[in-house]
């Protein structure tokens, strides 16, 4: 009898609800097995495999190392390179590759392979291309690196997470990175698109934590949920409302001051902000207490000068703070040969003292930090208007000079040394620095600084520069930044490295 | 056959056609399209001019747009969908994990959906303006109301979050389908459980029912024949434009629950300006809407043969 067209649809159906249901979910079923998994949620997503654009995830999840690392005070440390130094023609580098270290798949870690991983990310778009570097070779199981100049920050590039170094199978034919075979005591078990990677320990490290995974999670509250609920044991960069509650709730959080600012970035070119004067007294009609407490929910993150106290090296507590007087700036303005109108906005020749502030909302509060600013200079007399836009816009107005003043997150710590950033925003105007600004003291002070290789002599240079940023205001520093984080109560052993380079994973274990 | 070939051929002319727009929209985005990509894929903090023209190079993004979108064509004739401007990672790759979780959330939701809407649907129907009714049309209009980041955590901080029944967030098993399903079935039974309540009350008063009942047909004899297929053909229009709602748009739920589906994938693409992405997801919506459609209408057609009779005489 001929089966009814009806059943056999139905029958087809229910054949088919297996190949409909299987491709989302087999790739978790390897982690259906029971394996005691160390879950860390962060914001960022990978952007593909390679390690311009996705190692700074690799390097904090501890899958791969560049030649040089940095402890959890932030000072350089080894990590495949045991040992440098430079010789007495300033400009040749040897680094001394750590004795056995081997890649992923099991192959040795040699000088040419090394040297091929750093002529890639030189050529790419990571930090490593911002170094004046002439040519690297190998010589043994020595690398070298001969640089244009004497340039004492080259550790500090070579520690930046694009430059890890992978294995030479880790590329394919087309010379894209197709596989992760890094050097770090884990190694990559699986990925998911740009969302999540899992990783288990190499067999020969003795780790208390064997098998970890990092998903991206944009939702800071979904992410402090997660803690909460326990389905993550590690959830980075919360808001500070989330923190609160979870540290009443009794999780170990964690608040680490980070080398990342929020500043005014100007045109000296506008006639806002065209004369140091202006630039200060805008800086004094700004209360960044008020800001800080209001949208950050800590005072103490008003900034009283461009870098933090968490930066020692670069934080002069001598310098006279950062502060909100209405008067003084009011003073500087007439001075300037502004006159207050009936409105109560300042005027001068006809043209009303403002300008228009851009602000970006990838970083949230950025915008209501934005309107503080507005409401505070208006009352000062000031007209802003704000204009809201994608981060890019930013870099987009700097090159064609159509930028008046924006409002951004600048991070210092892209590299170990500030001096990397500093050097790019302030030496000749960077897209996120100084515009239509340049310092010729501050010019040669940032060039001593980066050919001396005198503790002394680099300590004396940096105080300097952070003295001259502080005199000028080429961009005027609004508040610094908590990075906020916490951890489950299953583990043992956290904490938060200062330069967010590593999540610290060897160092954590399971309480029994 | 014919009809279905000719249906086929129109969804994938639905979706080159959503994916052209797509090309022209973002052509005519304000900004540097290579800035945009380039903070994509280095981060804010590295973007810079230089990288920006690593990536125009790369991506041949300085050739006028004619070119380009050519390119673009004579790799989609060659079933190439090309890749993304961020991750490098093959498009067609990407719509097929991001579009099968959205396929599977959406199969979830529209029968989760189905589950909440037809009790109360039915229940409300059986005394028009009733206690039942009412409350039901106030319930919808309190579900439908409510933003569904709001509902989407009115679920996740009691089951997930204090009694720990289901993953907070996340994909991979059964079991982060729940929530994000859920939260938007809530939504959609809101307003299939009206349209079937509707539905079973026009038929009910239908005039072909009370010459059924005249004629002395019980109610399961009336209803079960009859009366199921009269309510199924506007709730078969209506899921078919429910399911291309879910599966185009659910972003603010996907990014609550940190679940990749289309949504995610398309404003992620969008906000980079990665117009691979961005193409391909609106040929597979367009296609997939089209797709729908057809379903609906054959669905539609085995329902009410009344079009069937009709296609025959036109013929």
């Amino acid at each position: 009898m001929a089966m009814p067209l009806k059943s056999l649809g139905r029958r087809a159906v229910l054949a088919g609800l297996p190949v409909l249901l299987t491709p989302p979910l087999s790739w978790h079923r390897s982690a259906q097995a029971a394996v005691r998994r160390l879950e860390v949620v962060a914001p960022w997503e990978l952007r593909g495999l390679e390690p311009a654009q996705s190692g700074f995830v690799f390097h904090r999840m501890q899958i791969a190392e560049a030649l040089v690392g940095t402890d959890l005070r932030g000072a350089l440390a080894p990590a495949l390179a045991s040992r440098w130094a430079v010789d007495p023609d300033q400009t040749t580098w040897r680094f001394t590759l750590r004795s056995g270290a081997k890649f992923h798949d099991g192959t040795p870690v040699t000088a040419a392979s090394v040297v091929s991983a750093l002529e890639r990310a030189r050529s790419g778009g990571g930090a490593l291309r911002d170094a004046p570097i002439t040519h690297i070779r190998d010589d043994g199981e020595t690398v070298v690196i001969v640089t244009s100049r004497p340039f004492a920050p080259l550790p500090a590039y070579l520690a930046d997470f694009s430059a890890i170094i992978l294995a030479p199978a880790a590329y394919g034919g087309d010379g894209q990175v197709r596989e992760l075979l890094g050097t770090g005591p884990y190694r990559l078990s699986g990925r998911e698109g740009t969302r999540r990677i899992e990783a288990e320990a190499v067999p020969e490290a003795a780790l208390g934590i064997r098998y970890t995974a990092y998903t991206a999670v944009p939702e800071a509250e979904t992410r402090a949920l997660m803690l909460q609920g326990g389905q993550a044991d590690a959830a980075m960069t919360l808001s500070p409302a989330a923190w609160e509650r979870l540290a009443r709730a009794g999780f170990d959080m964690w608040l680490a001051a980070i080398p990342r600012v929020r500043v005014l970035k100007v045109n000296a070119a506008h006639p806002a902000f065209a004369s140091l004067a202006l630039r200060r007294a805008i800086s004094l009609g700004i209360d960044r207490v008020a800001i800080a407490r209001s949208v950050l929910r800590s005072p103490d993150l008003a900034a009283t000068q461009l870098l933090p106290p968490g930066l020692a090296e670069w934080h002069r507590a001598d310098l006279a703070p950062l502060r909100y007087d209405p008067v003084e700036a009011r003073r500087l303005i007439e001075a300037a040969g502004y006159a207050r109108r009936r409105d109560g906005l300042y005027a001068k020749d006809g043209r009303t003292l403002g300008f228009e502030l851009f602000t970006y909302p990838e970083r949230p509060e950025l915008p209501p930090m934005a309107e503080a600013i507005q409401a505070q200079l208006r009352e000062l007399g000031l007209e802003v208007t704000l204009r809201l836009g994608d981060s890019s816009a930013v870099v987009q107005g700097h090159r064609d000079g159509t930028l008046q003043a924006a409002l951004i997150a600048r991070n210092f710590s892209l590299l170990p040394d500030p001096i990397g950033t500093i050097a790019a925003d302030f030496r000749t105007g960077g897209a996120w620095g100084a515009m239509n600004w340049q310092d010729r003291d501050l010019a040669a002070a940032i060039e001593r600084y980066e050919s001396t290789f005198d503790a002394s002599e680099a300590a004396d240079v940096r105080r300097s520069i952070v003295a001259l940023l502080h005199h000028h205001l080429p961009t005027i520093p609004i508040s610094w930044f908590d990075h906020r984080v916490g951890f489950s109560a299953r583990i043992s052993g956290a904490v938060v490295d200062p330069l967010e380079r590593s999540y610290a994973i060897d160092r954590l274990a399971w309480r029994s | 056959m014919w009809s279905a070939a000719a249906r086929l051929g129109q969804g994938l002319a639905v979706g080159l056609v959503v994916a052209l727009l797509c090309f022209a929209f973002v052509e005519t985005l304000p900004g540097d399209q290579a800035l945009r990509l380039a903070a994509a894929r280095f981060g804010e903090d590295l973007t810079d001019p230089s990288r920006a023209e690593l990536v125009r190079r790369e991506l041949g993004l300085e050739r006028p747009w004619p070119v380009r979108l050519l390119a673009w064509l004579a790799a989609l004739a060659e079933g190439d969908l090309g890749r993304s401007a961020v991750s490098r990672e093959r498009v067609a790759g990407l719509l097929a994990a991001y579009g099968a979780r959205s396929a599977l959330l959406a199969a979830v939701a529209l029968a989760l959906s189905l589950v909440f809407a037809v009790p109360i649907g039915l229940l409300s129907a059986l005394h028009p303006g009733g206690v039942v009714d009412r409350a039901a049309a106030a319930f919808s209009a309190f579900t439908v109301s409510l933003p569904s980041f709001v509902r989407a955590l009115a679920l996740m901080l009691p089951f997930a979050v204090e009694l720990r029944w289901f993953p907070v967030a996340g994909f991979g098993q059964p079991s982060h389908l729940v929530l994000p399903a859920t939260t938007v079935a809530l939504a959609l039974a809101a307003v299939s459980s009206r349209a079937l309540r509707h539905a079973v009350v026009a038929e009910r008063e239908a005039a072909h029912q009370a010459f059924l009942a005249w004629q002395g047909l019980g109610l399961a004899a009336r209803v079960l024949p009859h009366g199921v297929r009269g309510v199924a053909i506007p709730m078969v229009a209506l899921l078919s434009v429910q399911a291309v709602h879910v599966i185009d748009g659910v972003a603010v739920v996907e990014t609550v629950f940190a679940y990749p589906g289309l949504g995610l994938l398309v404003v992620r693409a969008l906000l980079a300006r990665d117009l691979p992405v961005i193409q391909g997801v609106g040929l597979v919506v367009g296609a997939a809407m089209a797709a729908i459609g057809m379903v609906a209408d054959i669905a539609t057609r085995l329902l009410d043969p009344r079009q069937v009779e009709a296609s025959w005489r036109r013929a």
